[in-house]
């Protein structure tokens, strides 16, 4: 239980932060596009961190759970509670499909994520296109839908928590079962992986679908947040960049490399939000610098920092008992 | 309709221009240049600040081609360093990360540098004859230009030694080095030439429309999208496909709209991937 | 001495292969490496050309230390290397493929393309043919031409024999004889032990990544351990 100690303080720590925040709007709302963020990276780190997929349409994903969601209950007149399921369901079997061809028609790292590069500039076309539905660059409205809850600020905040919470679980649940060694193991060498019977196929699609189901239910839940979605709520330079540099960041493979990742990133985007347009400027140095040198991640770092502290403090953990048999 | 069939080759021809250096590029052990779309643009935008100095078009064209090259050198001896150190996968995806930051540096620092820029030329006679079609002449330029250089790129890869290197880097490296060729100085050759090509395609977007500086990304993609069609290691393929996929467009657009045309464009490419990885046009080996 | 290699440790990463390996050879000597599978070899020869990093000992080439030379460098230097996989152009003609191994030497290329024509007759007569279509033993030649066209002092083979039809086995040492007698220094690996015995002056026996035997080929030949572990099902 020592595992989810950490897991534990997180929640903790983010269940009290609206009162910290004051009531500040602004802030909240800061807040919570913050854990929007963190999902999604949690998903990414599924999806890549751990299965080596590079999906590049992060977007599309949440944006087709998105639209779905918001233009099936538009034109439907169906409650949400019906057509978020549905628009994860989407996203969930969109991702599945993109990984089940990548392994049937064998595309390396780079051919998946051309192709999901498309599909994210499709999608954007789609809409832009669609404009019947979507309303194209305008976008549409998404209050009054049937969402009271996601509607208000504070509950808000607390719905995404809850999913974030319920995107870490998941990931715990599958870190720890079978699927985790079958990540590890085909993160490492797929080839060796597939040759002692491990079925790298099935294991790389359940990355991407629980990937993007959580991509998708995010997404979706935001879009009714958002009070509007259009898109440039789901732009490849708004989502998928972020989240590559948050996991980056915070460190891929890692429980809560994600959420350290997001929190930092969201701190770099303060800083640099009174530059304006150079925010996409200081996105090229980080890519580039994370990349080159900083590849582990903050979590690794802190957990080195803080193994080097308790060790100067006490002997080694693993003691043996006091009394010898 | 042969208007648009024209319209097409000439857009096309463009499209080709940007998408060999990608294909160049990649032929180095699979380095996707992300960043490609800023050569053309970097290359526009020196043209542009050369002609407000009062240099004469040509020459600032050249000049803007040359710092296209130049900028490929930098990037080449700087940025790409990291990748070089490793092979095939984690190559690919180093250069793919790297690459993509720094177009977003450039198109980051050229959109707030120079904000309402544009490249455009004018030419004295707007409007040519040909076959019976009245054509713009920037057009028939552009096109000729494009072609000019094609056919300069084929004879130097084909007809000169140092283009044989070029070749044989891009074929079997390790073979290369035992011959005695310096690879990353072939390399870097590689980078300039790609950089320089894209610039030419800069050059030319101002001549028969406008060069903005926020089209970097646009180009890469559109290179990136012919590379994938004429496939990634084969320069005729990419030629090919980019007056193909040009046409494609010219007619997608007229008759179906850009939205559409563009989605045809992307299905293409993501067609071309799923069922012939190797290109839909390159030559059989 | 023309390339000397002292107390030589390499490996892959942190798989050591080969331990204080010593070798050498005289202008105009040819030597085999000759050794199991595994044994080592290929790993030597690219320590030599520099392909490969050593963590000890050194590498000499006419009184000049190779360490931290690229291959390329090497190469110009007038060692040449001639792997087991050849490393050919295939979508490029033989001439082309030629004129490529002339290139640290352009000015001498038209010279030697006469003299590997001459050498390799069957390299004329397909020089314009792309070299991905040549046989096995007429990839062999071009690989060898190639790697001649250069004018280099010493030519390093792996493993030439591989993959070829006895015919072009015998033809391939008639070759290397010649290019002996013509003065060139021959390093050459093998695993088909008697023809590497016999065309070369002395030989060394690699096994398990370390110099087990070395001495006049002629005796060892002779020497009955060898017979039995190589020569046997030779």
């Amino acid at each position: 239980m020592r595992k989810c100690a950490d897991i534990a303080a997180l929640t903790l720590v983010l269940a009290f932060l609206p009162a910290a925040a004051g009531g500040s709007p602004y802030y909240l709302r800061l807040a919570t596009l913050a854990l929007v963020y963190m999902a999604w990276t949690v998903a990414f780190n599924l999806i890549f961190g751990h299965t080596k997929q590079l999906f590049l349409c992060l977007n599309a994903l949440a944006g087709t759970a998105g639209y779905v969601a918001v233009v099936l209950a538009i034109q439907l007149k169906l409650s949400p509670w019906v057509t978020v399921p549905i628009g994860v369901a989407a996203a969930a079997g969109l991702g599945a499909l993109f990984s089940y061809v990548s392994v049937l028609r064998g595309l390396g790292v780079i051919f998946l994520g051309i192709v999901t590069l498309a599909f994210s500039l499709i999608f954007h076309n789609l809409v832009l296109g669609l404009r019947q539905f979507t309303n194209g660059e305008t976008g549409l409205v998404t209050r009054g839908l049937g969402f009271p809850l996601l509607e208000r600020p504070v509950a808000g905040y607390y719905v995404f928590l809850a999913v974030l919470l319920a995107a870490l679980l998941v990931y715990h649940l599958l870190m720890a079962s079978k699927s985790g060694m079958a990540f590890r193991a085909l993160s490492d060498d797929e080839l060796t992986a597939e040759l002692s019977g491990i079925d790298v196929t099935g294991y790389k699609v359940l990355a991407a679908a629980v990937g993007s189901a959580i991509l998708g239910l995010t997404g979706a839940l935001f879009a009714f947040y958002n009070g509007i979605v259009s898109p440039s709520v789901f732009s490849f330079v708004g989502v998928d960049i972020p989240v590559l540099i948050a996991l980056l960041l915070g460190g891929m493979r890692t429980r809560l490399g994600p959420v350290l990742g997001a929190v930092a990133f969201a701190l770099i985007e303060e800083l640099v939000r009174p530059f304006g347009q150079l925010n996409v400027l200081v996105y090229g140095v980080l890519l580039i610098v994370l990349f080159t040198t900083f590849r582990q991640g903050l979590v690794p770092v802190l957990a080195r920092a803080s193994a080097a502290f308790r060790g100067t403090r006490a002997p080694a953990a693993a003691s043996r008992p006091a009394r010898e048999g | 309709m042969t208007a648009i069939l024209f319209d097409g080759i000439v857009q096309g021809l463009q499209l080709s221009l940007l998408a060999v250096g990608i294909t160049l590029i990649y032929g180095l052990g699979g380095v996707l240049n992300l960043a490609h779309g800023q050569f053309a643009v970097a290359g526009g935008v020196a043209a542009a600040l050369l002609l407000q100095l009062g240099i004469s078009p040509v020459l600032a064209s050249l000049g803007g081609i040359a710092s296209a090259g130049v900028l490929g050198l930098i990037v080449d001896r700087t940025l790409m360093l990291p990748a070089y150190r490793y092979r095939g996968e984690e190559r690919l995806l180093l250069g793919l990360i790297l690459t993509l930051g720094f177009s977003f540096i450039v198109d980051g620092t050229l959109n707030w540098k120079f904000p309402e820029f544009s490249l455009t030329f004018r030419l004295p006679v707007p409007l040519m004859d040909v076959a019976g079609i009245p054509m713009r002449t920037a057009s028939l330029a552009a096109s000729l230009i494009a072609v000019l250089t094609f056919a300069g790129l084929f004879a130097f890869l084909r007809l000169t030694l140092l283009g044989k290197s070029i070749r044989s880097i891009i074929e079997n490296e390790v073979g290369a080095e035992l011959c005695g060729i310096d690879p990353s100085r072939t390399r870097t050759l590689i980078v300039c030439l790609a950089a320089m090509m894209a610039g030419v395609a800069g050059v030319t977007q101002g001549l028969f429309s406008s060069l903005g500086t926020e089209m970097g990304p646009e180009f890469t993609i559109l290179g990136l999208l012919v590379a994938v069609v004429g496939g990634v290691r084969s320069i005729n393929g990419t030629l090919a496909a980019g007056i193909l996929l040009g046409i494609v467009n010219a007619f997608a657009s007229h008759y179906v709209g850009a939205y559409v045309a563009y989605i045809i464009l992307l299905s293409f490419a993501m067609a071309t991937i799923l069922v012939r990885p190797a290109g839909l046009l390159a030559r059989f080996t | 001495m023309l390339v000397r290699v002292e107390a030589l440790y390499a490996g892959y990463g942190s798989t050591p292969v080969l331990r204080d390996v010593s070798l050498e050879a005289r202008p105009g000597e040819a030597i085999a490496v000759i050794g199991p599978n595994g044994a080592g070899k290929t790993t030597l020869l690219k320590a030599i050309m520099g392909m490969l990093r050593p963590t000890r000992g050194s590498v000499r080439y006419e009184d000049r230390y190779l360490t931290g030379l690229r291959a390329f460098q090497v190469a110009r230097l007038g060692l040449v290397y001639v792997p087991a996989e050849r490393e050919l152009f295939p979508t490029m003609s033989v001439l082309e493929n030629l004129q490529l191994g002339a290139f640290r030497n352009v000015r001498a290329a038209a010279l030697q393309l006469g003299y590997v024509f001459g050498l390799f007759p069957r390299l004329k007569e397909r020089q314009r043919q792309l070299a991905g279509t040549l046989s096995g033993g007429e990839q062999q030649m071009l690989a060898i031409g190639r790697a001649l066209m250069g004018g280099p002092k010493v030519l390093m083979l792996d493993e030439p024999s591989t993959g070829l039809a006895p015919k072009a086995v015998a033809e391939l040492y008639r070759n290397l004889s010649t290019l002996k007698s013509g003065g060139l220094t021959i390093i050459v690996t093998e695993q088909q032990v008697a023809l590497a015995l016999s065309l070369t002056d002395r030989a060394y026996v690699l096994e398990q990544g370390a110099i087990r035997l070395s001495g006049r080929s002629a005796e060892l030949l002779g020497d009955p351990a060898i017979k039995k572990a190589y020569l046997g099902v030779a």
